[in-house]
């Protein structure tokens, strides 16, 4: 049976499997493609020294977003001031792209409201809508207690809703 | 606990109950009442409309960081780094001087090797590779029964790059969203698999209600099925119900107590359409993709022909086959062919298909459909032994004829999906019209479906048991050898052919059993 969790597995694989789902966490997380690169990087890093034990976890994306999530409120606790640099102006946001005024507005709109959040509404809102953690594995990832973590992300997808109608209605 | 009203709601309900509901945590009772509630209450879909306008959003915010920008930043770091178990194994396993002196050589030794083996020197490989992926049924042994995999095939050669063992009862094979879908049964739990194109199980659905049908779009499964008819198999009121695939949080779901069964169902543009067999006939009826909520309906007003090939969809009309309700009942049956407007369940156009001969009907089956046209197979069965096809294409705008090609074969009419239309090509299967030899003349035709010109035929070696699937560089088929008995199986195998010239590109032979789809990633 052919298993993402098999012994045999290696780092490469491994790499490849999930790396666009955690760097893809880090940068909702942080808005700032140069720190998830950074902090995307750190986490494979410790992964590939931890790797023969990893390997073994029945779900090693737990782990490895557990990591990430604790790179990420170290540096931007450390950094002390919002994060959030200019986004690249690359093909996906470039204006010859189709709808390219509602689609950068939207992203910059995302950005924004993602900022005014609290670090843990975000990791919480992004596992759970983007990643599909369970509640259960969300707890697991960000230390809460398990009742307590549906009521919080229902309560950070509340937020979003707010700031994003808000920002919305700013820019209209 | 949140005490949040929805804003309009006129029973008040509370965003904790509904964003409970959507999660799937509310008991089956407390649910049903929530799901009355929703299909009367506009605040209510509203709520949840925009709810997953902003999972949508954050999905589309998506960085530009590649996996080669971090691959090239982690590979040099390895490099330098020893994996924590090996360097514990060293020094657990020596004495302080010797562990010393140990761990210098293995230190280079882990640097040489894990620089040569473990750590790749050229970048992660990245999946260009396109795959077919074929549902496979096995024969078992009673009372196990029939076993199941999904496998996966490299295109370019039609090397097994996978085999992935699903469960006993497995129905079909869906793809969407760069995802593959098998809706199965364990014990009692209906539920939905999800693949990743490297066959990897990224995640599972699990749904109240048997759904036998599945569509994948826009990050949603959509689910339809469940009836009261037990020669169906199935049990549980007719529903349609939306799962988001990447939670597993449903987003809606409509039930249709007093239906008898939901047949055949199709995405079209933003609403699932498909026929809902009420106690008192037929509707054809559409719902919102994104809030559940009922578009329209129609009432055809005949007998819905429910087999395969009944129903088909261009961007805008919704095709389907009726029996002709006056010869329903004896056995000159004729059949309608009607086109409805998809954004208002209008209907455009009805033709009918007079029986011929004496004895028999006609049998009109939907192959695929385009702007211009649907394309349709018509077999006239003249006498109990005898018939004739023809290949046809009628106008989307008018239902008239655009083209008539008789075939002296019988065209095969998919028993999941449509045949496909690429380069303005359509491409078909026949096999022989005679019952007694069912292999003997099957052939993969190449049809221009402007003119009807047969552009190229090949004549196949064995029984074609798949609709053709169009990839990036051919058509693969599945095909079986049928048993000649005694215990002797199905011999089968997947071919692919130039869509040029309709030349063989490769042939893999399987191991015994049978196919039950062949599909590829969009």
């Amino acid at each position: 049976m052919m298993v993402a969790q098999a012994p045999t597995e290696n780092f490469e694989a491994f790499f490849q499997r999930h790396e666009p789902r955690i760097t893809g966490y880090l940068w909702r997380m942080t808005c700032n493609e140069q720190l998830a690169l950074d902090l995307s990087q750190e986490t494979f890093v410790r992964a590939w020294q931890h790797f023969a034990t990893i390997q073994t976890y029945p779900q090693p994306a737990a782990w490895l977003f557990r990591v990430a999530t604790n790179l990420a409120l170290h540096e931007i606790r450390r950094r002390a001031s919002p994060v959030g640099a200019a986004m690249l102006f690359d093909d996906a946001n470039d204006p010859a792209y189709s709808d390219p005024g509602r689609r950068f507005a939207e992203r910059d709109l995302v950005r924004q409201t993602l900022l005014e959040l609290s670090l843990k509404q975000r990791a919480l809102l992004v596992l759970r809508e983007v990643y599909g953690l369970s509640f259960e594995e969300i707890a697991a990832t960000l230390d809460l207690a398990p009742d307590a973590t549906r009521m919080a992300v229902s309560r950070a997808r509340q937020q979003f809703r707010q700031v994003y109608l808000r920002k919305e209605q700013d820019h209209a | 606990m949140n005490s949040t009203i929805i804003p309009g709601c006129p029973e008040d309900m509370s965003v904790d109950t509904l964003t409970r509901w959507r999660d799937g945590l509310l008991a089956a009772s407390q649910a049903q009442s929530v799901e009355r509630h929703i299909s009367t209450c506009r605040a209510c879909r509203a709520y949840l409309e925009q709810y997953q306008q902003d999972v949508q959003r954050l999905r589309r915010f998506e960085t530009t960081v590649t996996q080669q920008d971090v691959w090239n930043r982690v590979q040099p770091r390895m490099r330098r780094t020893v994996p924590a178990q090996r360097m514990r194994a060293i020094i657990a396993g020596t004495s302080a001087f010797l562990a010393a002196a140990i761990m210098v050589a293995l230190f280079a030794t882990v640097l040489h090797n894990s620089g040569k083996k473990n750590v790749a020197s050229t970048p992660p490989p990245v999946v260009t590779t396109l795959h077919l992926y074929a549902l496979v049924q096995r024969a078992g042994s009673f009372p196990s029964g029939p076993t199941y995999s999904l496998n996966g095939y490299d295109s370019t050669n039609g090397h097994n790059a996978f085999t992935h063992p699903l469960p006993s009862a497995t129905f079909t094979l869906v793809t969407g969203n760069h995802m593959l879908g098998v809706p199965s049964i364990q014990g009692a739990n209906p539920f939905l698999l999800l693949f990743d194109a490297n066959g990897h199980q990224t995640k599972q659905i699990s749904v109240g209600t048997s759904y036998p049908d599945v569509v994948l779009s826009n990050g949603t499964a959509f689910f339809v099925g469940g009836n009261t008819d037990i020669a169906h198999m199935n049990s549980g009121a007719p529903a349609f119900a939306a799962y988001d695939a990447t939670t597993s949080a449903r987003i809606w779901q409509h039930n249709l107590p007093n239906a008898r069964t939901i047949d055949n169902f199709l995405l079209v543009g933003h609403d699932l359409i498909g026929n809902v067999e009420m106690p008192d006939g037929p509707v054809l009826t559409a719902f919102d993709s994104t809030t559940g909520a009922q578009a329209w309906q129609a009432t055809p007003g005949a007998f819905t022909d429910l087999g395969s090939g009944s129903i088909g969809a261009s961007v805008d009309t919704v095709f389907i086959v009726q029996y002709n309700p006056s010869t329903k009942t004896t056995l000159k049956s004729g059949e309608y062919l009607s086109a409805y407007d998809a954004a208002t369940g209008t209907m455009r156009w009805r033709k009918t298909f007079a029986p011929q001969g004496t004895t028999a009907g006609v049998q009109l089956q939907i192959l695929a459909a385009d702007q211009n046209a649907v394309y349709c197979t018509v077999i006239n069965s003249t006498t109990s032994t005898n018939s004739t096809a023809q290949l046809a294409a009628f106008a989307t705008n008018d239902g008239h004829a655009v083209w008539s090609v008789p075939e002296t074969d019988v065209i095969n009419a998919p028993t999941n999906g449509f045949v496909p239309i690429a380069n303005g090509t359509l491409f078909v299967t026949s096999s022989a019209a005679s019952k007694n030899s069912p292999s003997a003349s099957s052939s993969l035709l190449a049809v221009n479906v402007q003119t009807g010109a047969i552009l190229w035929q090949s004549p196949l070696t064995a029984t074609p048991v798949t609709a053709p699937l169009f990839f990036n560089t051919g058509i693969a088929l599945g095909m079986q050898t049928n048993s000649t008995g005694g215990g002797i199986p199905n011999q089968v195998s997947i071919m692919a052919f130039r869509t040029t010239d309709g030349s063989t590109l490769w042939k893999t032979p399987m191991t015994s059993g049978s196919f039950m789809q062949l599909v590829t990633l969009p």
